[in-house]
């Protein structure tokens, strides 16, 4: 029986194999019953292979604890951490490799300054700055090889799964590996919930462009300002180049899928665990414990630093800024452009170093 | 046709799947039929099957404990609310949010795809939301079911009142500007073609939670399918507001001395002083706003406001 008559005949959704109630939407690919491992496709037959990457689940107590004894942020607190939940879920993954060529061409306004010093009639020495605009053209070719992981879950909040992807990137990819067909798995070991795909193949292989375009327009624009830079430097010795802005930027870009692998996966183990009676939540990889995406306790000593931080930057950066403006004006453009410069930067700091010093959590996480 | 009466504000529809009459508010256009979830077009009587809900499988007993929780780890909360706070009221609110997938090209002449958008996004589907929750909720990860309308009985439901196909064109348009964008650098006058769509209702619980604390009250909202505190009302404990009024004093002071400290070796002690003043005051108004306040809040950040990234 397909998935489609189950849902009109109102049985609710089953596995094909084991009869199993399933989580299904109207959005599910495939759905893995979380009891047997069975795959089930909905209604559109895709051919399409699922691997899975085992997760260690009966070693997630053990990897808590190697945490909150290792971590040298966490083990001074180890005795007051209470473990109130632990679970493993499989969520499913495309990884993705496309090409990307670009032909750039672009106008640009490039300006350039000097430091000339000079001495004044009455022997003091004086610094003062000049600037200069000129304009280049930039062209060239692009060709480049972008990595896309695409989550196959839809409008999800992905702050806890990107930092698990790096690191399955660095580990499992690395190390020359990938997933085991589902069907060669033994269920019993690697048992958890595991999500339904909701994205299909070609939904993905379009995203995988859509990113790896919009990663491409960064780095080619990147490349055209430098460009730009060397070559108005090159026509105006003794110059620096600062700043570029573009009369005309074109950086067309045109992508082309190389590779897409099988629905991997990628399992993480979720703790909730307590400290004190406050509630924080951990991520570690599902294959090998690494605590990917954290949030640990602020200590009233780390709040006291970012107060520090904070009266650092009022009295050092934004008073000894202010004065060094002062003393320097009218004789020394750079000791003013230093001085109010660390003055901007002394409010800046005043501001995010009080406010890092209230907040409720430090996140720490793989990137 | 579904309606079957309107009057004063209120219409009266009747499902075509299992006949059962249920009323809704004039203004709704997509009304889903509590009893057996079937989701009707009011204008076309149009049946949809793309309805599905998030369960509730947080409790509210598991739900206050993550809103004191959270309390617990604000700093200016008072150290006894885990001990002081007893809840008042706690009601699930399941909210209607519309789901989209937006795809967008824009074509230039011998290339389809110059410009390409592609990405799932969901909105807020009622007039008039409920406090603490923005338009844009990301979905945790898990969860998703079909809908059941028997777990309905257990909160106040909502009708979406907001026409899918005026938000679609609300919701495409930042893709589509973004596709222009990129086939700009293709040619001059890029042909956009909108293959998004609207893909359904989804509805999904919440907890609101009211506790108070040494006679005050406090509002709390909690996603009811993976217990993650939303928005979060907390009161600023005397002894932390001491604190925040004494930093706010003590980082003014110090920047001013230190500041005229160095100033004076530099050789303007007045600049230094006002220096270290002025450049306190972000900070000091970081402290001060919040050891001033009656009530501390708390935003989930995470999982709005996503979308102009």
């Amino acid at each position: 029986m397909s998935l489609r008559v189950a849902e009109e005949t109102g049985i609710g959704i089953r596995c094909q194999r084991c009869g199993a109630p399933l989580d299904v939407t109207p959005e599910t690919i495939v759905a893995v019953c979380k009891y047997c491992g069975f795959p089930n496709w909905t209604a559109q037959a895709y051919v399409y292979p699922i691997v899975i990457v085992p997760a260690k689940s009966r070693e997630a107590a053990r990897f808590f604890e190697k945490y909150i004894h290792e971590d040298p942020d966490m083990k001074g607190l180890a005795d007051k951490v209470t473990l109130k939940r632990i679970e493993t879920v499989y969520v499913p993954v495309y990884f993705a490799t496309v090409a990307v060529e670009s032909r750039y061409y672009g106008k640009a306004n490039v300006t350039l300054t000097k430091v000339e010093v000079y001495t004044d009639s009455k022997g003091r020495v004086h610094t003062r700055t000049k600037t200069r605009v000129v304009r280049v053209d930039v062209r060239g070719t692009y060709n480049g090889v972008e990595d896309i992981d695409i989550i196959a879950r839809r409008s999800v909040d992905e702050t806890e799964l990107r930092p698990l992807l790096v690191h399955y990137r660095k580990t499992v990819f690395a190390g020359g590996k990938e997933g085991v067909p589902i069907s060669q798995v033994n269920w019993e070991e690697v048992k958890g919930e595991v999500l339904a795909a909701e994205v299909a193949p070609q939904a993905a292989q379009t995203y995988a462009r859509d990113q790896a375009c919009d990663i491409t327009y960064g780095k080619v624009k990147e490349i055209m300002e430098n460009k730009a830079k060397e070559k108005a430097a090159a026509m105006n010795p003794g110059w620096i180049p600062t700043m570029v802005s573009w009369d005309v930027l074109r950086i067309p870009c045109k992508a082309e899928n190389r590779w897409l692998s099988p629905i991997t996966l990628v399992p993480y183990i979720e703790a909730i665990y307590s400290y004190e009676g406050k509630l924080y939540r951990t991520v570690f990889a599902g294959w090998d414990g690494r605590r990917v995406y954290g949030e640990e306790p602020m200590l009233a000593l780390q709040r006291a630093v970012y107060f520090g931080g904070a009266l650092f930057s009022s009295g050092v950066l934004g008073g000894g800024g202010l004065a060094a403006l002062a003393a320097s004006a009218g004789h020394s453009t750079i000791a003013a452009i230093v001085g109010l410069g660390a003055f901007a930067l002394g409010m800046i700091g005043s501001y995010y170093l009080s406010k890092e010093s209230l907040k409720d959590v430090r996140v720490e996480k793989e990137e | 046709m579904a309606i079957v009466s309107s009057e004063a504000g209120m219409k009266s529809v009747r499902c075509p799947y299992c006949g059962a009459t249920f009323q809704v508010p004039a203004t709704v256009q997509v009304a889903v039929c509590p009893y057996c979830g079937t989701t009707i077009w009011l204008n076309t009587g149009q049946v949809f099957k793309e309805h599905y809900m998030y369960p509730i499988r947080v409790e509210f007993n598991k739900a206050y404990d993550n809103v004191l929780g959270l309390a617990e780890r604000q700093f200016a909360a008072p150290e006894d609310i885990r001990k002081a706070a007893s809840p008042d009221a706690g009601r699930i609110h399941f909210v209607p949010l519309y789901l989209y997938h937006v795809k967008v090209r824009a074509e230039c002449p011998g290339n389809p795809e110059a410009g390409l958008e592609e990405e799932w996004v969901s909105r807020l589907a009622v007039k008039n939301p409920i406090q603490g929750l923005s338009i844009n909720y990301r979905f945790p990860t898990r969860g998703r079911r079909f809908f059941e309308p028997r777990t309905l009985e257990r909160g106040k439901y909502y009708q979406p009142d907001l026409d899918p196909k005026e938000l679609l064109s609300e919701v495409t348009s930042r893709a589509t500007l973004k596709a222009l964008r990129e086939a700009y650098n293709w040619c001059d006058e890029p042909k956009i073609v909108n293959e998004s769509k609207w893909e359904g209702i989804v509805h999904y619980p919440f907890w609101e939670i009211r506790y108070s604390y040494n006679g005050r009250k406090y509002y709390a909202l909690v996603d009811a399918t993976d217990g993650t505190v939303v928005y979060l009302e907390y009161p600023i404990g005397t002894k932390k507001r001491g604190y925040l009024l004494s930093a706010a004093a003590g980082l003014l002071l110090g920047g001013m001395v230190i500041g005229a400290g160095l100033g004076y070796a530099i050789g303007s002690t007045t600049a230094g002083l006002a220096g270290g003043a002025v450049s306190s005051l972000p900070g000091v108004y970081k402290f001060l706003s919040l050891g001033v306040s009656r009530v501390g809040r708390y935003v989930l950040g995470e999982r709005f406001a996503r979308e102009d990234s």
